[in-house]
């Protein structure tokens, strides 16, 4: 972890967060994901005259944003996680979900999914999560564990430039087992 | 592209179906497959009160509708709710509201509720239109809802009512029936319809369709409600 960004401006603009930037813009979500990785919100200056949200409320609720989607500051202390992702924990559960496709053992393996992911995007670990979708091999995955994937990670795609590798692969792995329509079909959707 | 009523299931429900029912008033419930194999259902009880229990213990009392996904999006949406319920030890439960916020959605990352500025929360037929909506599946268009209709008002009232007098402090919450209040008059999205919207092969489903295939499901659940008191006298 680096100390990083010390004040955040949250406006209406879709731009994902620069990693080490100390300005950044973005929407609520982005200010929902700056949160999770490790900002602390001490004080908000809600524009647009919207004074509902004072600091209390946004600290008081650490899971529940409540944020305009316009025009929102926060001035934050905190770490940005910039660490480097550890490869051997992606190989490994990756190899976990392989198998436990391979067995058929979907719904663990889903759940391997949601929990890897999940607990990687609250702590920030972007980079992890690209990391393994950029290693995850969808020609090994149930096509119930590849929606899994493309599910958890639908609102953080732009912080995930490997996403879209991963589904372009996963869409021509599926082309061939249950041809090109259903393949869209089903994952399509998930773009 | 119809309705079609052979999704209505009794026995051998798939990986993710959405119930209802009537207890002391209309709901709606998410059943869906845990990782170990037995069903479970996950609901909006209350203010603040998400539920995930065994389905087996239950199934009389709901009648279970099959929506039109692919299998596959059915059993990562399983996992999705799994996550829900884990993650909602995370925070302080779903608020208790009337309206349907269409910028209400839980974040798919995380199964964390997110809430704008504006939104009060969400009700149990809100809850499972938002999780499927938010995984990628919608199940109906709520932009498509009329005005209330008076069995609504009614409705909403009565429900703005137990939530400042529930005899049950537990469940008693009257700043949250203050700002509920303020959204008596909001459409509402029946539990029943929510349901009716799975009846459809096109998702996801518009009002009219709702609202019909709800009223043939409140009939069938009345009819089902009779039966099970009967047996009970009998």
């Amino acid at each position: 972890m680096s100390t990083a960004a010390s004040f955040i401006e949250v406006s209406n603009s879709a731009l994902p967060l620069p990693r080490r930037s100390p300005r950044s813009s973005g929407t609520w979500y982005d200010f929902a994901v700056a949160r999770r990785a490790g900002f602390r919100v001490i004080s908000c200056d809600a524009g647009r005259a919207d004074t509902s949200y004072p600091k209390t409320n946004v600290d008081a609720t650490p899971s529940i944003s409540r944020t305009r989607s316009d025009a929102v500051r926060f001035e934050t202390v905190g770490e940005w996680n910039t660490e480097e992702p550890n490869i051997v924990t992606i190989v490994e559960i990756l190899n976990l979900i392989y198998r436990r496709s391979e067995e058929n053992d979907e719904h663990r393996a889903v759940d391997d999914v949601f929990d890897f992911m999940d607990d990687n995007l609250l702590a920030g670990n972007f980079r992890a999560c690209d990391e393994t979708l950029r290693l995850a091999q969808p020609s090994k995955l149930l096509p119930s564990v590849v929606v899994s994937f493309l599910m958890v990670t639908r609102r953080a795609k732009p912080y995930l430039p490997s996403r879209k590798d991963f589904i372009d692969a996963a869409v021509n792995d599926l082309a061939l087992k249950r041809g090109k329509e259903q393949a869209e079909k089903l994952l399509g959707k998930y773009r | 592209m119809a309705t079609s009523y052979r999704r209505i299931v009794t026995k051998n429900l798939s990986e993710v179906d959405v119930a209802t029912a009537v207890q002391d008033g209309p709901h709606a419930a998410i059943v869906y497959r845990s990782a170990e194999g037995p069903l479970k259902i996950l609901h909006l009880a209350w203010h603040r009160d998400l539920r995930e229990g065994d389905f087996a213990s239950q199934h009389e009392r709901y009648i279970c509708v099959r929506p039109n996904l692919e299998r596959d999006d059915s059993v990562a949406l399983a996992g999705y709710c799994r996550r829900i319920f884990k993650g909602s030890a995370r925070h302080n439960g779903i608020p208790y509201n009337l309206r349907y916020d269409l910028e209400t959605r839980f974040d798919p990352d995380t199964g964390d509720l997110i809430l704008p500025s504006e939104a009060s929360g969400l009700n149990c037929a809100t809850f499972v239109v938002q999780v499927f909506r938010s995984s990628g599946n919608p199940i109906l268009d709520g932009t498509s809802w009329p005005p209330p209709r008076p069995k609504d008002i009614e409705r909403q009232r009565l429900l703005v009512d137990f939530m400042r007098s529930n005899p049950d402090s537990r469940h008693r919450n009257p700043e949250q029936a203050d700002i509920m209040s303020r959204e008596i008059g909001c459409p509402r999205i029946r539990p029943e319809e929510v349901a009716g919207a799975c009846l459809e092969d096109d998702l996801p489903a518009r009002f009219d369709k709702c609202e019909a295939n709800g009223h043939f499901l409140a009939g069938l659940l009345a009819a089902k409600s009779e039966r099970l008191v009967l047996r009970e006298f009998a």
